[in-house]
C-alpha cells in the first residue's frame, strides 16, 4: 500500500513537470500529428505530369499522332521540343525537364513499310526512386498504341494475365506510407522523451535522489514512463485518427487489437529511450544515440518507404531489431490485411521481448546509485 | 579574432573531454554512409507462391522463367488457391501466380488463357512492378510459344516498335551512386543541426550563458565561436564520408571535389543558422530536442532523399525551396553525378545564402525581443 502511494506520487511529480512547459507539451502532442499529415499529403510514387521533352527527327503523321497520345495522357505534360539529343543534357542539367522520347527519322515510312521502328527514351539516372516508372509508363503507352494499330484477327496464341491487387485495389501509394511515418514518428518521439528526461535528472543530479525513494527501482522507473506513455498514447490516437479519416487507410481488422498493439509499440520506444539513457551522459549525447540509432535507420530499414526484402541481407537483419520494423507488419496487418491476433503472434511477441530486454536492462544498468 | 578563437578552443575542449560524444560523433560516416547507402531504395525482389492446377509444359515454363529472373523468388506451391491466400496473409510474400485446370488445352483450343497473378498491393510501388515484370515475362512466353506452334500461321507480321532507353548519368541504374551521396547529405544536415542548437541552449539552462554574458565578448563573437567548431566537425565528418563513399562503393565524382566541399560549407553555414534559431527559440534542452527532432524531420520530408519531390504537389514543392537538405542534395546531385560547374549551381548557392541571412535576422530579431 505504501508503496503504492509513493509510486503515484512519482508519477504525479512526473506529469507535473510534463504539464509545466507547455511549449514542450504542445509540441508532444502536436508535432507527431503534423509529421504524419505532412508526410502523408507529400509523399507520393505516383507520377503526374511529369514534365517531358520530345525530339522528332520524323515531324510526320505518325509520330504527331503519338506525340499528342503522350502528352495529353495523365503522366506526362510536353514542355519542350528540341531539334538535336545534345539539347536533352542541358535540359536535364536545369532539372527543366524529367525524360525525353526521341524519334527516329522516318518514323512513319519504317513503321508501315519496314515494319521496325525506333523510339529511344531518355530519363535522368540520377532519380532512381522515379526514373524506372517513367520509362515504363512510357513504353506503355506506345506500346498500347501500336498494337491498337495492327489489325486485331491475327492466328495466334495469347496467355492473357488477370491481376488482383490483394489489399489495395487502387494501389494507393499511402497505405505503406501513413503506417510507416506513425512507426516512425511514435518510435523517435518515444525514445526522446524517455531518454532525455532521464538525462536531464543526471546533468542536474537528481537522479540520485530519485533512485533513493524508498520503492523497488523498477517501480521507479516505470513511474517515470507512465506519464510518457499517457501522453503518446494520445498522439497515437491523432495519427491512427488522421490515417482513417484524413488519409482513408482503412481499418479491416480489429481496432481493439490495433489499439493493444500500439501501447505495447509506446512501451517499446519508452523502454529503449531508459535504456539509451543509461549510456548516455549528458542530454545532447542521448539525443545524438537516439536520432543516430533511430532516426534513418527506422526510415530506410523498417519498411515504411522501401520494401524490407529488396534491402541486402545484412541490413535486413539490421532492420529486425528495430522495433518499427515489427510494428509496420503488426500495423499493415491489421489495417489492410484485415489479420487476427493470431496470424500477428509472432511480431508481438518479439515486442513484448523487447520491452522486456530493454527495461530490465536498463533497470539493471541504473544499480550504482552512488558514484 | 583573438575571443572567437578561445570560444573556439573552449568548445574543441568541452567537446573532447567527452569520449562518448566524440565516440558518437565519429561513428556517424560508418553508420549513415556506410551502412545505410548499401541500402539502394530500388526494389529488387518479389517472393512468389505458386498454385499450378494444370501442371502442363507451358505452365512449367512460365514458372521455370520466373526462377530464372533475378527479380523473382519462388518459395513454393500450393495446391489450392485458399491456401496460397493464407500464406500470402502469414508471411507477407508479393505474388501468386495461378494457373487454372486446362490452362494450356484452352490455349491450344481457343488461342487464348488466362493466367491469375494475385499480388499483395500493401506496398504499391512493388505491386505494381511484380505485374509489370510478370507480364514482360509471360510476353516471352507467349512469343516462343506462337513460334513453337504455330509459325507458319505468323507470316502477316504485324509492325512493331522498338523502345531502347537509357538513363543519363548513371547508365546502369546503381542505386549506391545516387544513395551514399544523399546519405552524406542527411548526415550532415542532422548532426549540423543537432549539434549547434542543442549546444547553445545548454549553456543556458545549465546557467553559464549568464558568465559568459558578463565577459567584454559580443554576442557575435560567441555565436561565431560556438558555430565554427561544429562547421570544421561537418567538413571533416564529410570528408570522411566521401572517402568512404570513392573506396566502398566506387561512386564516380564527375565534377569539382572542391566544389562539393565549396557548397557544403556554404550550405553548413544555413544550416547553423537553423541551429541558433532553434537555440534563440527553446529555453530548455527539451525544447531544443523538440524543435531540431521536428525541423530535422521535416527537411527529410521535403528533401527530397526518401520522398521525390518531382511527385509532390505544388505546395510540397513550395515548401522545398524554403529547404536546405533539398537545395544540398540538388547541387551534390548535381556536381558529383552530373558533372556540373559552379555556374549550373549559382541559382541555388544564391538562394542558400539569401535564406541563411534570413534566418539570422529572424534569430536576432527574437533575441533582442527577449532581451
Amino acid at each position: 500500500m505504501k508503496n503504492f502511494k509513493i509510486f503515484k506520487g512519482l508519477v504525479r511529480k512526473e506529469f507535473l513537470h510534463i504539464l509545466r512547459d507547455w511549449r514542450s507539451l504542445t509540441m508532444l502532442l502536436g508535432i507527431p500529428i503534423v509529421l504524419v499529415l505532412l508526410f502523408g499529403s507529400v509523399m507520393t510514387m505516383e507520377i503526374k505530369d511529369a514534365n517531358i521533352a520530345v525530339v522528332d527527327h520524323a515531324k510526320d503523321h505518325d509520330s504527331k499522332e503519338l506525340i499528342n497520345l503522350i502528352s495529353t495522357s495523365e503522366f506526362f505534360k510536353l514542355v519542350k521540343y528540341l531539334d538535336t539529343s545534345d539539347e536533352i543534357d542541358e535540359e536535364f542539367k536545369k532539372g527543366t525537364i524529367r525524360m525525353a522520347f526521341v524519334f527516329d527519322k522516318d518514323f512513319g515510312y519504317k513503321l508501315h513499310h519496314e515494319g521496325h521502328a525506333q523510339i529511344q527514351l531518355i530519363a535522368d539516372g540520377s532519380k532512381i526512386l522515379t526514373s524506372p516508372s517513367l520509362i515504363s509508363y512510357g513504353k506503355i503507352i506506345i506500346n498500347k498504341h501500336i498494337a491498337s494499330k495492327n489489325p486485331p484477327s491475327r492466328a495466334g496464341y495469347y496467355i492473357i494475365p488477370t491481376v488482383r491487387m490483394m489489399y489495395n485495389k487502387n494501389l494507393n501509394g499511402r497505405y505503406m506510407t501513413v503506417p510507416g511515418i506513425m512507426s516512425t514518428v511514435i518510435l523517435l518521439v518515444g525514445a526522446l522523451m524517455t531518454s532525455l528526461s532521464i538525462t536531464k535528472e543526471k546533468e542536474l543530479g537528481t537522479l540520485e535522489l530519485l533512485l533513493s525513494t524508498p520503492i523497488n527501482r523498477f517501480l521507479i522507473m516505470f513511474a517515470k514512463i507512465v506519464p510518457y506513455l499517457i501522453t503518446s498514447f494520445i498522439s497515437a490516437l491523432s495519427i491512427i485518427w488522421a490515417a482513417k479519416y484524413v488519409f482513408e487507410v482503412p481499418v479491416s481488422g480489429s481496432m481493439g487489437l490495433l489499439l493493444l498493439n500500439t501501447v505495447l509499440y509506446i512501451l517499446t520506444a519508452l523502454a529503449l529511450g531508459l535504456l539509451i539513457s543509461t549510456f548516455a551522459n549528458s542530454q545532447l549525447t542521448a539525443m545524438m544515440i537516439t536520432m543516430t540509432l533511430l532516426m534513418l535507420p527506422t526510415e530506410v530499414l523498417s519498411g515504411m518507404t522501401f520494401p524490407t526484402d529488396s534491402l541486402p541481407v545484412v541490413l535486413q537483419w539490421l532492420g529486425k531489431l528495430l522495433p518499427s520494423t515489427w510494428f509496420n507488419i503488426i500495423s499493415k496487418g491489421i489495417l489492410l490485411q484485415g489479420a487476427k491476433g493470431g496470424s500477428l503472434f509472432f511480431e508481438t511477441t518479439i515486442l513484448v521481448v523487447m520491452v522486456m530486454v530493454f527495461y530490465f536492462w536498463s533497470v539493471i544498468r541504473f544499480k550504482p546509485r552512488l558514484q | 579574432m583573438r575571443i572567437i578563437r578561445f570560444i573556439i578552443v573552449k568548445e574543441f575542449i568541452q567537446i573532447f573531454r567527452n569520449p562518448l560524444l566524440v565516440l558518437i560523433i565519429l561513428s556517424q560516416p560508418f553508420i549513415q554512409v556506410l551502412l545505410l547507402g548499401t541500402a539502394g531504395g530500388d526494389i529488387n525482389y518479389a517472393s512468389v507462391y505458386v498454385v499450378d492446377e494444370d501442371l502442363s509444359a507451358t505452365s512449367r515454363e512460365i514458372i521455370s522463367k520466373m526462377e530464372g529472373s533475378d527479380f523473382f523468388d519462388i518459395r513454393g506451391a500450393a495446391l489450392t488457391m485458399d491456401e496460397a491466400y493464407k500464406v500470402m496473409e502469414y508471411k507477407n510474400i508479393n505474388l501468386i501466380v495461378h494457373f487454372p485446370p486446362n490452362f494450356e488445352k484452352k490455349l491450344i483450343k481457343e488461342h487464348s488463357s488466362k493466367v491469375q497473378l494475385v499480388t499483395n498491393a500493401i506496398d504499391a510501388i512493388t505491386a505494381s512492378l511484380t505485374y509489370a515484370y510478370s507480364s514482360e515475362i509471360i510476353g516471352a512466353v507467349n512469343k516462343d510459344v506462337a513460334i513453337k506452334w504455330a509459325a507458319k500461321s505468323l507470316s502477316n507480321k504485324a509492325s512493331t516498335v522498338s523502345i531502347p532507353y537509357s538513363y543519363w548519368y548513371n547508365r546502369a541504374l546503381i542505386s549506391q551512386y545516387i544513395m551514399v551521396p544523399a546519405m552524406c547529405v542527411a548526415m550532415v544536415v542532422m548532426i549540423t543541426i543537432l549539434l549547434s542548437g542543442m549546444n547553445i541552449v545548454k549553456e543556458k539552462e545549465i546557467g553559464t550563458m549568464e558568465q559568459l554574458n558578463v565577459t567584454p565578448m559580443r554576442k557575435t563573437h560567441f555565436i561565431m565561436g560556438k558555430i565554427i567548431p561544429v562547421w570544421i566537425i561537418n567538413i571533416v565528418l564529410l570528408a570522411i564520408g566521401l572517402i568512404l563513399s570513392s573506396l566502398v562503393f566506387h561512386v564516380p565524382v564527375v565534377g569539382s571535389l572542391w566544389l562539393v566541399f565549396f557548397l557544403s560549407g556554404v550550405v553548413m553555414f544555413l544550416l547553423l543558422a537553423v541551429g541558433v534559431l532553434i537555440s534563440v527559440i527553446s529555453n530548455t534542452q527539451q525544447q531544443a530536442m523538440f524543435f531540431t527532432f521536428f525541423i530535422i524531420m521535416i527537411f527529410v520530408i521535403f528533401g527530397d532523399f526518401i520522398t521525390p519531390i518531382d511527385n509532390m504537389p505544388s505546395w510540397g514543392k513550395a515548401m522545398a525551396d524554403l529547404n536546405p537538405q533539398a537545395y544540398y542534395s540538388r547541387m551534390i546531385h548535381l556536381v558529383i553525378t552530373k558533372g556540373s560547374g559552379i555556374k549550373d549551381i549559382l541559382p541555388d548557392l544564391l538562394k542558400v545564402s539569401g535564406l541563411t541571412f534570413a534566418t539570422l535576422a529572424v534569430s536576432l530579431w527574437i533575441f533582442n525581443k527577449k532581451d
